[in-house]
Order: structure tokens, then sequence, then C-alpha cells
């Protein structure tokens, strides 16, 4: 039987729709051409096909996840995906707190900092980079955003230059849409040992 | 259309000649990008039973909510003229009420989202495929309203 996973995790849950998504079979011309670029460059998956309901947003929105992710200089891809743990643990989106906590893991080689998030939580002691990192990352995924310049400034104290700056922006703003179709549109579920990758 | 003269450049008072201008530049692909999310959510080609001018409102509710007032303007320019704060500005058959209690609390207590919110949805005679749009909607709203707090504040405090 499944079951919904409430606190977060590196083990990825499986991602089960609230709404039906659409049918690859019968999807729309429009559809199919949105479907060929999907977040990650992974396989169409259940969240994929439900986004593509909105197939104008689908379209621009999986280049734009890519760019902000994965684009060349800048932010390093590890530290792009802790202001994208930040903005999943404040909107509680369990399955994108999991799948971006395992990334990071991997790219760091070491679980320390999301081992630490996950039993600390968002006030978790953590190195001074990446404590200013995730500290401005978390304000600005608050509602109302509550960064201010002093946050602006730690950041800059712990040596983040401006086109790192603005990647941490753009990603951890990314994880204020991305969590809101994720946590609002399906449920985290356990994975059991049968479906196992 | 130049990547200053997009909603989030524009909004945030960022412009070519900064640090955070060179930045921004570095980075253009992904803010015309953001303008065709805006684009898509907003004006889309087909926009399913939410106009143009109700898709603006509700941005303008969303922004306004979120405290970032001149987003909000920006929505609200290109709403119904007779829109208010309360109301679109113009009669809709479907269950208003009950369309922005959703939009409010996926924009702004999102975490406290549950399964009941969604068939209250549908229970009101939303479709899935508007469930969609509007989850579409508010997401990017809210990632406007913080790349434009973000980029606001990192603008005043460069050197």
């Amino acid at each position: 039987m499944s079951s919904v996973v409430r606190k977060f995790t590196r083990r990825v849950p499986l991602w089960k729709p609230r709404v039906t998504p659409i049918k690859q079979e019968e999807a729309t011309k429009e559809q199919l051409e949105a479907l060929k670029i999907t977040p990650s460059n992974t396989k169409v998956s259940a969240y994929v096909l439900t986004l593509a309901h909105d197939v104008e947003s689908l379209a621009v929105r999986s280049p734009l996840f890519n760019a902000i992710m994965y684009d060349e200089g800048g932010m390093s891809r590890s530290e792009r995906e802790l202001g994208a743990i930040a903005a999943s643990m404040v909107n509680q989106c369990i399955y994108c707190a999991a799948v971006h906590a395992d990334r990071h893991a991997k790219l760091e080689n070491s679980t320390e900092v999301t081992e630490k998030l996950f039993s600390e939580g968002l006030k978790a002691d953590l190195p001074p980079r990446q404590a200013a990192i995730f500290h401005f990352a978390r304000k600005l995924s608050a509602t109302p955003p509550e960064t201010d310049p002093q946050d602006m400034d730690e950041l800059r104290k712990a040596g983040l230059k401006e086109a790192e700056i603005l990647d941490l922006i753009l990603s951890a703003a990314l994880f204020g849409w991305a969590n809101r179709l994720m946590h609002v549109l399906g449920d985290p579920i356990r994975r059991e040992p049968s479906h196992e990758r | 259309m130049s990547i200053f003269d997009t909603t989030a450049l524009t909004i945030s008072g960022i412009n070519n000649n900064s640090s955070t201008g060179t930045a921004v530049k570095a980075r253009s692909q992904i803010f015309e990008l953001t303008q065709a999310a805006e684009d898509a959510v907003i004006h889309p080609k087909d926009c399913g039973p939410f106009p143009h001018e109700l898709r603006a409102w509700l941005a303008a509710r969303i922004a306004k909510k979120a405290g970032h007032s001149e987003l909000a303007l920006h929505y609200m320019q290109i709403a119904d003229p007779k829109a208010s704060s309360d109301h679109p500005g113009h009669e809709t058959h479907m269950d208003l009420r009950t369309l922005t209690d959703f939009v409010d609390k996926v924009a702004n207590m999102p975490s406290d989202i549950e399964e009941n919110d969604i068939t209250d949805m549908q229970a009101a005679g939303f479709a899935d495929q508007d469930i969609v749009r509007v989850c579409q909607l508010v997401a990017f709203i809210a990632y406007q309203v913080r790349i434009t707090t973000g980029m606001h504040t990192m603008k005043d405090g460069a050197v």
C-alpha cells in the first residue's frame, strides 16, 4: 500500500498526481513538441504529463529550468542545488527537497550538509559560505520574501561574486515556482522495494 | 525586445551599465525565457476559461499579497479597467470565491496545501486542465516576485 512521505529525506519518493495527467498516446502536436524537452532532460514522467495540460507554459518552463540549474559559469551546480533545497524546505515540498538533496550529495560527494539540514531544519549550523547561501534562499522563499540589504552584504562577505548571487536568486526563485507545482499537484509516495531502480 | 525591457528587469530597476546588469547579460537567455513564461501565463493563445484580463488580475492579487506593490501595479494595468482589488471587473460564471481561495493558498501558504484543496476546486467545476493552468500562473508569479525582489536588493547593494 502506498503512503505519503511527510518528512524530509534524501531517498527520492515516487510522485503521485492529484489530477489526471494527459495520456502520451493522446497528446496533441504541441504537447508532443513540449514533451521533447523535460526538466533535467530525463524520461517523460507523470509530473511532466500533468504539466502538459498547460502546454504553452510547459514549453517555456522546461528550457528555463535547465538554463537556471545547469548553464555554465556563475554559481557551482551544488550551490544552486542548495538554493533549491532551501526553497523546498520552506515550502515543505518533500519531493523536490529529496531530489535536490540527493543531487547535492552526489555533486559534493558528501551528505554532511543535507544530513544537517534535514536533522536540524531551517536554522541548521552550516559552514559560513553555505550558511550565507542557505539563509538568503530561505528568506527569499518566505511569503512575503524577507531578504534585506544585510543578507546581500552577508553573501558578499562570504565571497560570492555578482554572477553567483544572481544564480542563487534565480535557483531559489525557480523553486518557488517548482514547489507550487510539485507539492500542490501531487503527493510524494514512499518507494516500495518493488519500485527500486 | 532587449532583455532590459522585460518585466523582470524593468521592475527590478536593472540597467545595462551596472555590475548587476553585467551579471544579467551573461544570463540573457534566462531573462528572454522568463518573459516568454510570463506571456504564456498572462497572454496564452489558449486561455481556457481564464481570460487574459482575469489572469492579470490574479497576478496583481498575488504580487500585492506578496508585498510587491510595483509588480502588482504592472499586472493591474493590464487587467480589466473596471477591476478593483476585490473583483476582476467583469462578471464570470465560474466560482470566483473558490478560485481566489485556492490562488491565495498556493501563493502564500503552499506548505499547507492538501489534497482537499484540489478536490474543492474539482467540486467547484474546475477541470484538471484548468487546475494545472491556475497552478502555473500562481507558481510563475511567485518566481517573478522573488527574482525581482532579489535583483532589486542586489542592485542597491552593488559596489
